[in-house]
């Protein structure tokens, strides 16, 4: 009798570590497939996504010198990326709901900026930096208001500059350069914004 | 086979039925409140039938959602030291504060130890020997910074004898090579393992692109205070980025201290003179190319004690220590695939100190040396998977052989010895954790580790966080969390001859804690965030008499809880200008004798203000700092502490000068911290409060090439 007891309890802690065991691989099964079952698209860091949603916004708060009130939804409001794209298919995504005055919104990509020069905005990643002075020029002749995210991006041709203060995604407006190609800049997004000066190809 | 390589044999067979039985069920029932909440969540409306029919995240949606002003208020700041990778502050799991480099130029921080107070529910002690870190109500006496882990650029700082952190002017690292210090609060073992236990303090330094030339510092300051330092760093065209630093810092001290206490003719009526003196210096490089990056540091410090501590002889002038710290780390970054990465270390550390103290005057006077060496070599290695672009795995392991750990106490002259101990040992440890985004605003965060040491046996400590975003600018965090702190090499062999015994049994500390955190981004640039948690101590290490022969011995033996609630509210303008207020209200209990712990602050209440004074040119920077009264060790009530802090700094003037003027304890106040079990353990050293340092200028010019 001295004997039998500690061996079964012994059964008894063994079947009770596999019951435990097969409990937790159970519950880890469920947390994963729950989790594969919400598998999303790619989503960008969150200051790339608030970032996205400035792109938006910049567009209800500036006017462009050839926008044609009455067309309706037919052309859209097209966002260009210069190079480097920090976005992904997300930045689809999220604009496929988005309106602008009205006009649907499109993303469209490519690698020179004479390809985009037909865009409203154009955003240029903290990764372009070769030919960027000359972008900038193509691109403010042409009517379109250049974003970027690089340093001092406002402050050397650019229209505006994403910037980080305290965490937070804030961004530099060159009303200069922007006005300079027909762009009126609301005071809603001046008075957000931080304005600063500085002209093409002029470095501190 | 010795002793350590059968240790080492049956690793890691060992974890006995029970402790896989605890951890299991630990394991299993938060898996289940995670699930259950997951459950409720989905019947919630909130955003869940639309993030199942659609697959676009949610976070966009919710971010495309939000306003002009309310998109200006997403806190979009990026933390590495709470799970090892770069992830929003706002899904780590824990409370984390982050210190840039700005702050820490425009609030005239001299070291890393005043970065740290001003950090909301930080509170730093200072005995004029060391600082020492508090946090969550605990700031032990005698512990040197052993329950917190100091981390530079991946490199563990805390050394293999004392579990010792360096903050002061003792401090591995010039704090101006200081980029961002990361302070996570709450236990982090569970992908650290030892000593992070009521915190990590990460520190990022400075890239060699950060400051694309050489910078030279020279700095004067009250006290004979001098302190100069050159950096150089670059990146070159083939990538090859270099970082070079070094500095020097000189100080008398303050000619002459008041302790109360020792008020009598015999002892100089009080007064301690010329017996504060400190000397520092340190080296700090790194050069990376490719996927490899060599780094490596040294420091130095020489500082006289006023103190008296250890039943020295009073105004003697030759109490001192001197600690030296040094690593080489060889670090392998690679990603291998766009979602695979793989980060490895191999290093060696060594840290050394010296103690001289006095005993005796006139002819009988001679010195007590008390030594440690301590050596060891590591690796590490880590693997992160992003899946799905959602979701981030991270196994790791480490491993660490304690090649030397060696301790020492002799007199000098007339030679005595009374400590000879020569220790080897290793440990190593596994971990893994999972961050899932089981829904778009919802993420679990849940890991583990398991360690063992050749010492106590072995380890296994989980965390689990439950993170909800509902809005951007919004999360709530729900986090469970166990940490140990390993019994170090001074707590389990040191040995004085009729005064201390060894304990080699003593067992790891162990604390489990539950705690709520809601961060909150306000409209006008606001950021308000509140934290409350319970913390329980299991088996805290305290050096008490053994009735039997009358020795100090180091035992298990206290259990303890904290409970407590921290608030912070900060905001911003673009001119420059931020503001930061805290405070923390805090109540430890040791619950046998159920008394507050000794050294234990109430209440603490911070104020950082940065102000732009002209464009963006001159700033004046204030850091007002408020500690509650504590019990001290003698059971007495020391008085509150009221720091104030001022500074003012400019860009730079012309091209290339920085200057920066910063006034210390500008109200020149002579309350004092808490004073440590060495300064009363008798009718000779009998300090309750140590008085701070008085007022100090200090004006550093820095020129930029």
């Amino acid at each position: 009798m001295n004997k039998t007891e500690p061996m079964r309890l012994r059964v008894t802690r063994k079947q009770c570590v596999l019951r435990w065991q097969m409990c937790l691989r159970g519950m880890l099964a469920a947390v994963f497939l729950l989790s594969a079952s919400l598998l999303a698209a790619d989503a960008p860091s969150l200051e790339h996504q608030v970032k996205v949603a400035f792109l938006i916004k910049f567009g209800l708060f500036v006017e462009w010198p050839q926008a044609k009130p009455d067309s309706g939804g037919e052309d859209p409001f097209v966002i260009g990326i210069l190079g480097n794209d920090p976005f992904g298919s997300s930045f689809d995504e999220a604009v496929k709901k988005e309106k602008v005055g009205g006009r649907s919104v499109v993303v469209k990509r490519a690698a020179t900026a004479e390809e985009l020069r037909e865009c409203q905005i154009v955003f240029i990643s903290a990764k372009e930096t070769e030919g960027l002075v000359a972008a900038l020029s193509q691109l403010s002749t042409n009517g379109v208001l250049t974003v970027g995210e690089s340093p001092g991006f406002a402050r050397n041709g650019g229209m505006v500059g994403f910037i980080k203060e305290g965490g937070k995604v804030r961004f530099e407006i060159n009303t200069a350069v922007a006005e300079k190609s027909g762009l009126k800049v609301s005071s809603k997004l001046l008075q957000v914004g931080k304005v600063v000066t500085g002209e093409s190809s002029k470095h501190e | 086979m010795n002793r350590w390589s059968q240790t080492y044999a049956y690793f890691p067979y060992t974890v006995s039925r029970r402790s896989l039985l605890i951890a299991l069920w630990r394991l299993k029932t938060t898996a289940l409140a995670a699930l259950l909440l997951c459950g409720a969540l989905r019947l919630l409306p909130i955003q869940a039938a639309e993030s199942m029919a659609s697959v676009s995240p949610t976070i966009v949606s919710n971010v495309m959602d939000l306003s002009l002003d309310q998109l200006l208020d997403v806190n979009v700041d990026k933390v590495y030291g709470a799970s090892k990778y770069e992830q929003n502050v706002s899904q780590a799991p824990s409370s984390v504060s982050l210190v840039t480099r700005d702050e820490i130029q425009k609030q005239g921080y001299r070291t890393l130890a005043d970065v740290l107070r001003g950090v909301n529910g930080v509170y730093v002690s200072d005995d004029r020997n060391y600082s020492y870190i508090g946090m969550r109500g605990f700031n032990r006496p005698g512990d040197y910074n052993s329950r917190v882990l100091m981390v530079v650029n991946g490199h563990r700082i805390n050394d293999n004898i004392y579990g010792q952190a360096l903050v002061g002017t003792e401090g591995f690292l010039d704090v101006d090579m200081i980029e961002r210090v990361e302070v996570v609060r709450g236990p982090s073992s569970s992908i650290y393992g030892n000593n992070a236990f009521f915190g990590v303090v990460n520190v990022i330094t400075r890239r060699g692109r950060d400051l694309d030339g050489v910078e030279l510092s020279g700095a004067v300051g009250g006290n004979e205070t001098l302190k100069g330092s050159l950096a150089y760093g670059k990146q070159f065209e083939n990538g090859t980025e270099v970082l070079f630093s070094g500095s020097a810092y000189a100080s008398d001290g303050e000619r002459s201290i008041f302790f109360p206490e020792f008020n009598s003719p015999t002892e100089n009526n009080g007064v301690s003179e010329k017996s504060d003196g400190d000397k520092a210096y340190n080296f700090f490089g790194s050069v990376g190319y490719s996927d490899i990056t060599v780094s490596g540091g040294w420091s130095w410090r020489d500082k006289t004690i006023p103190t008296a501590s250890f039943e020295t002889e009073f105004n003697d002038g030759g109490e001192k220590t001197l600690d030296s710290r040094t690593y080489l780390d060889l670090k392998y970054d690679r990603e291998v695939t766009d979602t695979v990465k793989f980060v490895g270390h191999v290093a060696y550390d060594y840290s050394w100190y010296e103690g001289d103290y006095p005993y005796g005057v006139g002819l009988g006077r001679y010195i007590n040396k008390d030594e440690s060496l301590g050596e060891w070599a590591s690796a590490d290695w880590q693997v992160n998977w992003r899946v799905a672009d959602r979701h981030t795995l991270i196994v790791g392991g480490d491993y660490r052989e304690n090649l030397t750990v060696h301790q020492e106490n002799f007199d000098k002259d007339p030679f005595a010895e009374y400590l000879n101990d020569d220790r080897h040992g290793r440990e190593m440890g596994l971990f893994a954790q999972a961050e899932l985004s089981l829904l778009t605003n919802l993420v679990l965060n849940a890991g583990a580790r398991f360690d063992h040491y050749s010492t106590f046996g072995n380890t296994l400590n989980p965390r689990v966080g439950l993170i909800f975003t509902p809005f951007a600018a919004t999360a709530f965090k729900a986090l469970y969390g166990s940490a140990y702190r390993a019994p170090n090499a001074y707590e389990l062999y040191y040995n004085y001859t009729n005064q201390s015994k060894a304990n080699p049994d003593l067992k790891p500390e162990e604390i489990k804690t539950y705690e709520l955190v809601w961060e909150q981004g306000l409209p006008a640039n606001l950021r308000f965030s509140v934290a409350g948690y319970y913390y329980e101590i299991e088996n805290l290490t305290s050096q008490n008499i053994d009735p039997g022969d009358g020795l100090l011995v180091f035992e298990n033996a206290a259990k303890a809880n904290a409970r407590g609630v921290e608030f912070s509210l900060e905001g911003r303008r673009a001119s420059g200008f931020v503001a930061r207020l805290s405070c923390a209200f805090q109540k430890t209990e040791d619950e046998t004798t159920q008394a507050e712990m000794s050294n234990s602050p109430r209440q603490m209440a911070k104020l950082n203000l940065i102000a732009p004074l002209w464009e963006e040119k001159l700033f004046a920077g204030f850091d007002l700092q408020y500690y509650g009264a504590v019990d001290t060790v003698t059971l007495n009530r020391s008085d509150d502490i009221f720091n104030v802090n001022a500074t003012l700094t400019s860009r730079p003037i012309g091209k290339n000068l920085e200057i920066s003027v910063s006034v210390h304890n500008l109200f020149d106040s002579t309350d004092g911290f808490s004073a440590s079990t060495e300064h009363v353990n008798s009718a000779l050293s009998r300090l309750d409060t140590i008085p701070r340092a008085g007022r100090s200028f200090f004006l550093k010019l820095t020129y930029l090439f």
